[in-house]
């Protein structure tokens, strides 16, 4: 058994900067990861903008413009990003983690500018008052982490994928998982542990996300007695790829319009600009929450392009300056040459010079719930922390533009300050419960013990009922559908799933059990937090309940494991900082 | 567009292999994909449990380096339709498990004393 201070599980965004305040902090740290550090997670693929309210960035960064024109406003404050957050939000923010958000960010952000951070723009994007976004990429930002975190005394462990936490008395001592590079149960014991394994993106068919993100975190503290918060407000970007499964759920189309750059149209089969319906005043340039639920709409109700998506159409803009995007639009995501990282969209860009439409379709991007966290990453069980996407209710109901960057830096300092302070208090690490860590180690090993189902098939079914039946539309005889799946799935299925194969050493199968059934788990936190809020708010639309409910205000659905049933209560949204308007 | 793909993948596990050799898999494709997505497939389908890393699907992370007919090449990028094609491992590392390579990534890898601890 390993024991170290503190234990972070996850080692990219949130993970690498909590790491690094512990060890600044002079405690023993250790990170393990599933994938490999600086080449996995969520972080690296982000073409992404980290935020900043304009006036610290005036400071930061000067008054001069950059590529877009957009010089920073100094007349912008941390108090009216706040405001920002908390109205696009639809106020179902955390308003202590979202002032934490607001106020801790310039000083994040003045960190890694300093550690060599390159900044290539500053833009305004929808829903920020002023230009707060201040673009980067994830792989400069992996760059600036691996750094610091090479600088420091910080013990990383990769390919180790951690199954459940342990707990005593109530409290989380450590870990157990599995070493995929042997095959053997392995085992941790820390005085405090952070979870930093982001989102479970790949529960949907069409998703921007990295392969590793499959809800471990989530499960794991379900399992654990921990709550989770607002499980079901999933943020759709809703113009990716729908066609060849090459670049399936590509942001491509994204990164061309309509939110960033281009200010592109949106057709559905008869060439009608469905926008009109949602958002009548900024059409196509709405915030991303609109364009999911008009785009899907379209799609569910048979107005959809020929491969089940829409239209997104460049022909009323000129070819020349559609030439001229790919030198100044999306750097450093899209090369003069129509490259997107290691995806040619060359020949798609002929084709769309020649007349063609592309054909998008909304793809799951971002978990604004998780793990219940106050504005310190602390859990609701006693030595759990975490940070990053894997937490809930530091965005609310939706997500703004570049706050996912500014996320997890603050989180992860703030969570790893925490553990610190929580691991301080305990003299030695406490010793787990040698019979528990035998039996959750066992049932890490139990897929190639056993004969059973296919991971490969049950993901397939998960896969297909919540694209269908928990995307971005949703309707309760269809929720309820699908969860009565999805929990005849954790209760039936995952007790059996195994690997045909019966190898040790890295095997995918195995792996994919252990993926699958975290997948399950949090699925169904998604599908019951969906059904428990019979409102439209934000990031989740209920047809049957198309509007805000302002009769009782803001709800938080909060959940907990109980009997293997995730039980979802519903709570006032506690208003510390700023109450919502009168409706 | 709709035919299968012959894929020789190079397979190598340190339980029972002494050396390496090639295997070779038949699988669909309806639509050009990636040479990750033909690999998932061939595991869903022929229960051969490659070994094999893949993360971003974007060519970001480079974590799917190998050799596509003898031509280094990021996996989750490289275009499928049909044909033949042959999967090894990159070169220049120690091999893990079929197409799984060990870590470059110096100084923060796994030691000897982490091995131990993890017993």
């Amino acid at each position: 058994m390993l024991t170290t201070d503190v234990l972070i599980i996850g080692s990219e965004g949130a993970g690498a900067r909590a790491a690094w305040e512990v060890a600044d902090r002079g405690l023993q740290v250790t990170v393990v990861t599933k994938g490999r550090f600086t080449r996995s997670g969520a972080t690296l693929t982000a073409a992404a903008d980290l935020d900043v309210d304009s006036g610290s960035l005036y400071r930061l960064l000067g008054p001069e413009p950059l590529i877009s024109g957009v010089p920073p406003n100094p007349a912008d404050s941390p108090e009216v990003f706040f405001r920002d957050m908390l109205v696009e939000g639809k106020w179902l923010n955390d308003q202590r983690q979202t002032l934490a958000h607001v106020e801790d960010v310039p000083e994040r952000a003045r960190e890694v500018l300093e550690a060599g951070l390159r900044v290539y723009d500053v833009r305004q994007m929808p829903g920020h008052s002023y230009p707060r976004n201040m673009y980067t990429s994830g792989h400069d930002l992996i760059q600036v982490l691996k750094r610091e975190i090479k600088r420091r005394p910080v013990r990383m462990i990769e390919d180790v994928m951690v199954t459940d936490l342990l707990t005593r008395d109530g409290q989380v001592v450590g870990a157990v998982g599995l070493d995929l590079e042997r095959g053997e149960p392995v085992a941790f014991a820390a005085k405090a542990v952070i979870m930093a394994t982001g989102g479970a993106h790949n529960v949907f068919e069409y998703n921007t996300g990295p392969e590793e993100l499959t809800g471990d975190g989530q499960a794991m503290a379900l399992r654990a007695g921990a709550e989770l918060l607002n499980m079901e407000m999933m943020q759709f970007l809703p113009t990716t790829i729908v066609t060849p499964p090459l670049a399936r759920g590509n942001l491509f189309p994204f990164l061309l319009g309509p939110q960033n750059a281009l200010r592109v149209w949106l057709l559905n089969k008869y060439g009608e600009r469905f926008m009109g319906r949602w958002d009548p005043e900024r059409m196509e340039h709405s915030t991303r929450d609109l364009l999911s639920i008009g785009i899907q709409t379209e799609i569910l109700e048979g107005r959809g392009s020929e491969h089940g998506g829409v239209y997104m159409s460049l022909q009323h803009l000129p070819r020349n300056l559609i030439d001229y995007f790919a030198q100044w639009g999306a750097k450093p995501f899209i090369r003069k040459d129509w490259y997107s990282h290691g995806l040619n969209f060359a020949d798609l860009m002929e084709r769309v010079k020649a007349g063609e439409a592309i054909e998008v379709a909304p793809a799951a991007h971002f978990f604004m719930g998780g793990i219940r966290v106050d504005e310190w990453g602390v859990a609701t069980l006693p030595g759990l922390f975490a940070g990053g996407e894997v937490t809930g209710g530091c965005h609310g109901a939706n997500r703004l533009s570049g706050n996912a960057f500014a996320q997890i830096l603050v989180q992860g300092q703030r969570a790893g300050a925490a553990a610190v302070n929580f691991a301080k208090a305990s003299r030695a690490v406490p010793e787990p419960d040698r019979a528990q860590v035998k039996a959750l180690q066992a049932e890490a090993m139990a897929p190639i013990a056993r004969e059973g189902l296919s991971s490969f098939e049950v993901r397939e079914e998960l896969r297909n009922l919540a694209q269908q039946k928990v995307g971005v539309l949703r309707d309760g005889p269809l929720i309820r559908e699908a969860l009565e799946r999805f929990e005849a799935i954790c209760r039936d299925a995952v007790p059996r799933l195994a690997a045909r194969n019966r190898d040790r050493v890295y095997n995918p199968e195995w792996i994919e059990c252990l993926q699958v059934a975290n997948l399950a788990l949090t699925t169904a936190a998604v599908a019951r937090g969906a059904l428990a809020r019979e409102e439209s708010r934000g990031a989740h639309f209920r047809r049957d309940f198309p509007r805000m409910d302002t009769t009782r205000g803001p709800q938080n659905t909060i959940q907990r494991l109980v009997d293997g049933i995730v039980e979802t209560r519903l709570e006032p949204v506690p208003t510390p900082i700023l109450a919502p308007p009168r409706e | 567009m709709a035919g299968t793909v012959r894929v020789t993948v190079q397979r190598f596990n340190p339980e029972h292999d002494s050396e390496p050799h090639f295997e070779t898999y038949e699988v669909p494709v309806r639509d050009t994909t990636s040479v990750t997505n033909v690999l998932y497939d061939v595991n869903a389908i022929h229960g051969a449990a490659i070994a094999y890393r893949v993360s971003c699907h974007r060519g970001i992370c480079a974590s799917c380096r190998m050799k596509v007919n003898g031509k280094a090449r990021l996996a989750c990028c490289h275009p499928v339709d049909g044909g033949e094609i042959k999967l090894e491992p990159s070169m220049g590392f120690a091999i893990v498990k079929d197409l799984v390579t060990e870590s470059d990534w110096k100084g923060l890898g796994r030691d000897d004393a982490t091995d131990e601890l993890l017993d």
